[in-house]
């Protein structure tokens, strides 16, 4: 049965359950007050503006992590300013307005090659857009997620991404810990910054892919130049820098 | 075309006679003060006639002054030593929602340490609603901090009356607490420092805004409060504030107040004129601009106004391409993207917050100056009205 | 006392970069009358709340499908006029880009072009890239349904 979507521009969400992912990372799930949810594109996001005077009645968008069809919205927020720790202080019950969800960054369905490149809380709209693609059938998608973060404890969602990954074989994950001490583990894993040489040791080829960036600003500038300057096309990258 | 400086509620050029008094102490007469030959004790005796001269304007004693580095460093002084010193009496302390940044921020971080802190209210105009404070006060309150003049929107606050109240206050319980501080950075020069009118126990100024040098402020300090030091060493200014002192800044300062304050009726006067003529101008000849802060209760020299469709960086750096330099409320010219506390405190919304101009006048404004500013300014508004969408409503 | 100046200080630089400044005092591809426009798309991003409000407008040559036209007005600050100027150039020169490729124009494109903004004005950029995917996405929406299946 289709469910009801809203066709307004912005709408009034609750909190009604909150999960803390990590040290500094928690998701938030809100739900419709008016029981319609927003249609969205896995990798899209929402901005979320508190609807009292806090933080200025300014908004901040937030990449949704849940999947469409969800009956909420799913939001991951790492508490670094003034913004997300009032998100993170958020209470149950507690309501916020949330703007229609927008954005380009999502893989078109042409798109066979696809190479995720996620820095710290930039898993957030990947983990949307690959459990999206299993639910819907992969039908032969290859995908490489590199997933940069300073120690493991700082992943989120690692081990829903493990499980899909050992289920579905075009599918595999790269970790980048920048901070970790080297270990002899198995598994891969890479322990500087991600650049060309590590993509390259893993994609083989860097031709014919689709790129997706979703991180801090740096990251995505650093990664950005790093593709270009090893002749991949602009018109194969997609970005989304987190501010 | 000479620049036109409307910035001086920011800071303010050394007067060349204040200049004149501090080179000696930059120079050859460059003894640590606590020394015991006579190049020490020359610095020393400078210090203390400087001590003496600011005691003097001040109307108390001169072991009441303390000399420090800057206005944010007194009133993190008074605030933090006066709470770290008396919190068995109470851990409660009133601010106003429109304090510097340095009470503001010294008032948070106090309340992360169990302080509780009341951020009273003020009304449309600035003004701090007295029946409020009233209320607000309470057996454990220790201390009151609320700004005499206001850096940005340049209201003067009712200093006497809330004294009185807290007098009244101390007297009905027979307390002591709680002490009233008053920050007066902007309000030195232009209004009078008299301690015994003005009822204060701790007072704040600095010298960059009264044309002496920066990095040199002053708390004044009645007698008998404990305060907690912030800097810790050597026992210079009673113990209060340790660090070897710099002669040079607080001969400058002490100049430059007893400048101030002998000019002050007169200068007072003339800024405020230009400043009525100035306020008057631009409302009539830039439509939908609105004068942010009282009217009357208001620093001379102080003009601060709202643009409608037109955002404050953008017309601060037209303003500048013009030689014209003056300061914005707005967000996009903060470090931190937040719009002007002040502002939104008086009730403004975001919107007018960010299309806010201050403009400052100071000793070496003219009418002349005046004028090209009034020229100028309706012409950069109408140029970025050209390409702001307005009345931002979505097309249909 | 008479201080001997020894060094002679040069111009001091922008705030931002030559480019931005060009751009700042000299916005390209204003919209001056907007009542008699006809756009082919309109794109709005922003609120005077948060600070910088865009409304974008297009006209699309139909045979091509490239961009002719790029009309905007900015709320905000230098940064934010700067980067909409910026992206209406981008879209624009060269004959015009064709909307598939300027769906997909990033704000790291118009900031470089820009010669590079403090990061914390880097999201004037996205917002000026906002605007014009709306606009893009304005237009395709009102296009006979064989062009728009793919647009949200």
């Amino acid at each position: 049965m289709p469910k009801k979507e809203s066709k307004k521009n912005n709408g009034v969400f609750i909190l009604k359950e909150r999960i803390q992912e990590t040290d500094d990372v928690a998701i938030l799930k809100f739900f419709p007050q008016g029981g319609k949810n927003f249609s969205f594109r896995p990798g899209q996001f929402i901005t979320v503006c508190f609807t009292d005077n806090r933080c200025y009645g300014q908004g901040k968008p937030y990449s949704i992590s849940n999947c469409p069809g969800d009956e909420f919205l799913a939001i991951a927020v790492k508490e670094i300013g003034r913004f997300s720790g009032a998100l993170h202080n958020l209470k149950i019950g507690e309501k916020v307005k949330i703007t229609k969800p927008g954005g380009y960054f999502y893989p078109d369905e042409q798109m066979k090659n696809l190479v995720f490149l996620a820095g710290g809380i930039g898993i957030a709209p990947f983990y949307s857009i690959i459990n999206d693609c299993f639910k819907r059938g992969v039908g032969g998608k290859n995908l490489a997620l590199f997933y940069s973060s300073k120690t493991e404890a700082d992943n989120v969602f690692s081990k829903e991404l493990n499980e899909l990954a050992e289920k579905w074989r075009g599918f595999k994950i790269i970790y980048i810990l920048t901070r970790q001490e080297k270990d002899r583990r198995n598994g891969n894993r890479e322990f500087q910054r991600l650049n060309a040489k590590i993509l390259k040791k893993y994609l083989k080829n860097l031709n014919n892919k689709h790129y997706f960036i979703c991180g801090s600003i740096e990251f995505v500038n650093d990664l950005w130049k790093e593709l270009k300057n090893n002749k991949v096309k602009e018109d194969n990258i997609r970005v989304e820098s987190f501010y | 075309m000479r620049n036109i400086y409307f910035d001086h509620a920011a800071a303010t050029r050394i007067d060349p006679r204040v200049l004149k008094r501090m080179a000696p102490y930059l120079t050859k007469r460059f003894g640590n003060p606590s020394s015991l030959y006579s190049l020490g004790r020359e610095a020393r005796a400078a210090i203390e006639l400087s001590r003496k001269k600011v005691a003097r304007v001040l109307n108390v004693n001169s072991e009441e002054i303390i000399f420090t580095g800057s206005g944010t460093e007194s009133d993190n002084l008074a605030i933090f030593g006066v709470a770290k010193a008396y919190s068995d009496k109470g851990r409660h302390i009133i601010v106003s929602k429109i304090e510097h940044k340095a009470v503001l921020e010294a008032a948070k971080k106090l309340e992360k340490e169990g302080f509780e802190i009341t951020y009273l209210k003020v009304d449309p105009k600035g003004l701090v609603d007295l029946r409020e404070f009233k209320k607000a006060l309470r057996p454990d309150t220790i201390l009151v901090s609320i700004m005499y003049a206001n850096n940005e929107i340049g209201v003067i606050q009712p200093i006497s009356q809330i004294a009185e109240i807290i007098q009244k206050f101390r007297i009905g319980r027979s307390i002591f607490h709680p002490f009233f501080h008053t920050d007066a950075c902007q309000a030195a020069g232009a209004l009078s420092l008299d301690i015994g009118k003005l009822g204060v126990d701790l007072l704040t100024f600095s010298g960059s805004k009264i044309y002496g040098p920066k990095g040199v402020g002053c708390l004044y300090k009645a007698k008998n409060i404990k305060l907690e030091p912030m800097i810790v060493g050597g026992d210079q200014e009673n113990n209060f504030r340790a660090g070897t002192e710099n002669s040079a800044l607080i001969v400058g300062l002490a100049e430059a107040l007893e400048l101030a304050e002998k000019l002050r009726e007169k200068e007072s006067k003339r800024l405020m004129h230009l400043r009525d003529y100035l306020i008057k101008n631009i409302l009539e000849r830039v439509p939908k601009c609105r004068l942010n802060g009282h009217p009357l209760k208001r620093l001379p020299n102080n003009i601060n106004i709202s643009i409608a469709g037109v955002e404050g960086e953008s017309l601060a750096l037209m303003l500048d391409k013009h030689g014209i330099f003056v300061s914005t409320g707005s967000a996009c010219a903060s470090f931190d993207l937040a719009p002007s506390h002040v502002l939104l405190a008086i009730g403004l919304t975001p919107e007018a917050a960010y299309g806010s101009l201050r403009l400052t006048l100071g000793r070496n404004t003219t009418k002349m100056e005046v004028d090209r500013v009034l020229k100028i300014l309706p012409k950069i508004v109408y140029k970025l009205r050209n390409i702001s969408p307005s009345p931002f409503a979505r097309p249909s | 006392m008479k201080i001997k100046y020894k060094y002679k200080y040069k111009e001091e630089s922008w705030v931002y970069s030559r480019i931005v400044k060009n751009h700042f005092f000299h916005p390209r591809n204003v919209l001056l009358d907007d009542a008699h426009y006809k756009a082919d798309g309109i794109g709005v991003a922003g609120s005077p709340t948060c600070g910088d409000m865009m409304i974008v407008w297009i006209k699309i040559d139909k045979k091509s499908r490239k961009i002719k036209e790029c009309k905007w007005r900015t709320f905000g600050c230098a940064s934010a006029i700067a980067s909409t100027s910026m992206m209406s150039v981008m879209v624009t020169e060269k004959g015009g880009m064709d909307i598939k490729k300027a769906i997909n124009l990033k704000p790291q494109q118009i900031l470089e072009r820009l010669g590079g903004l403090p990061d914390r004005k880097f999201h004037c950029s996205v917002l000026g890239d906002i605007a014009l995917r709306e606009a893009i996405n304005n237009y395709s929406k009102k296009q006979p349904k064989k062009y728009a299946k793919k647009r949200k």
